[in-house]
């Protein structure tokens, strides 16, 4: 892979990065919260 | 309660890690997969017992078709005997209590189900198999069978498929290319998969959980109703984030690496008819059992029993292949009640269908099937019925019936 990175790419990885965040905030904090494969 | 336990961190781990592992086609490529699939399988494992079985479980079957392979009539014996086994294994409880088996652990085995489709696709494709020239060697067959990322929940894929991909041609350094449209497209898939089953799943199951204990406290018939129509559209959101985003997980995470995996959702509850929902949901489930369980049979029902009477067949055939896809996903009876609306619902779509049809002709069928109110109405009764079967998995519904 040799293409360059951009501004949008930025963007992306942002709002990738935001959503990362909602899920490791899922997991630590709402403790109240279920998933379906905990047994794994 | 969400449970961050070690396994689920070594999961976690484990897809980090393939890409950097298995995106170059190294000569070792199939050994590393086949390490990390035996670790996350050791990982997984309850017990020292629990991890004998499974590996018995999953070489037997190798092992059979290396020295019987060549005996077409020893499949349907040896498929027979895995399918006693699984029933044994997957703890269905009628059968332990009918039986008064004894039960050898108190976990039930991570990904048992999945390893018998492969297995069975395996035997049954041995022959055809072999004729090709694939390799049929003990580490393609583990790295398939065992095969990490469709583990828990599928894509169900295919030994010829799963062949095929693995040894895709790489370039000159033998690395898989990637392009960056494909890669942030992957781990953007991966990071929607989670954000779908541990953020929106985990909500709409705890909210389908609160109205389903409430279920009983309402008096009279018409709010117990709405609590469970409520209850109902809950619970099949929350099945569709969860099993989609499983899905995405392990889909992206898999495209990371340099491995295809089958798509298993095209927005199911957008479908017009039951026989529709389940060409666009669980897809490769929907596969399997239309090659292994429903080909065969109405074949057989076709020649010995309804001498060509199609129709009937076809039905028959339809409904005892759903009976047993609804069995399959879970030991108790509500997967039974499951089951028998899934067949019974597939069964109504596809002679409705088939009259439809014969009344209309081929032209005014043509209009009725592309009218937007047909198809708005039929999308919304389809998803309406679908909800209230989703409703026997997952819960004990039939236990608000019997115990009232």
């Amino acid at each position: 892979m040799d293409e360059k990175f951009c501004f949008k790419d930025v963007l992306k990885i942002i709002w990738m990065g935001l959503k990362t965040a909602v899920v490791i905030y899922a997991v630590f904090q709402a403790s109240n919260l279920t998933i379906l494969y905990q047994g794994f | 309660m969400i449970e961050l336990s070690t396994k689920s961190l070594f999961f976690a781990c484990m897809i980090i890690m393939a890409p950097f592992l298995l995106r170059y086609r190294s000569r070792i490529r199939q050994e590393v997969f086949l390490v990390m699939n035996i670790l996350v399988i050791t990982v997984a494992s309850r017990s020292v017992l629990q991890w004998i079985i499974t590996a018995l479980w999953v070489v037997l079957p190798f092992v059979l078709m290396h020295f019987l392979g060549d005996r077409e009539n020893l499949k349907p014996v040896m498929i027979t005997g895995m399918v006693i086994v699984y029933i044994y294994l997957a703890k269905y409880g009628f059968v332990f209590s009918l039986l008064h088996l004894p039960e050898l652990f108190l976990f039930k085995i991570l990904g048992l189900s999945y390893f018998l489709f492969r297995e069975i696709d395996y035997i049954m494709q041995y022959s055809s198999l072999k004729e090709e020239g694939y390799s049929l060697n003990l580490t393609d067959y583990l790295n398939y069978v065992l095969n990490f990322y469709t583990l828990m929940a599928g894509p169900i894929l295919r030994y010829r498929e799963f062949v095929d991909d693995f040894y895709r041609y790489g370039d000159e350094a033998g690395y898989i290319p990637i392009t960056k449209k494909e890669m942030f497209d992957h781990i953007n898939r991966v990071i929607n998969g989670y954000v779908k089953v541990y953020v929106i799943s985990a909500i709409l199951d705890s909210w389908a959980k609160y109205w389903f204990d409430g279920l009983r406290d309402h008096s009279g018939f018409i709010k117990a109703a709405a609590a469970f129509c409520i209850f109902a559209f809950l619970n099949c959101w929350y099945i569709y984030f969860n099993f989609s985003g499983y899905c995405d997980i392990v889909i992206g995470a898999a495209g990371l690496s340099g491995m295809k995996i089958h798509e298993n959702f095209n927005k199911p509850y957008l479908s017009r008819n039951v026989v529709e929902f389940w060409n666009r949901h669980h897809i490769t489930l929907s596969e399997w059992i239309r090659d292994y369980i429903f080909t065969p049979f109405y074949k057989w029902l076709l020649s010995v029993p309804f001498k060509k009477k199609i129709i009937l067949s076809q039905s028959v055939a339809l409904f005892v292949t759903f009976l047993v896809a609804g069995i399959w996903h879970g030991t108790t009876i509500d997967y039974v009640m499951y089951g028998f609306f899934q067949g019974l619902g597939i069964v109504v779509a596809s002679l409705w269908k088939t009259k439809r049809k014969k009344w209309l002709g081929k032209e005014k069928n043509k209009k009725y099937e592309n009218n937007m109110a047909v198809i708005t109405v039929t999308r919304i009764i389809t998803w309406g019925y679908i909800c209230l079967t989703f409703t026997f998995t997952g819960y004990p519904v039939m236990s608000l019936f019997i115990n009232r």
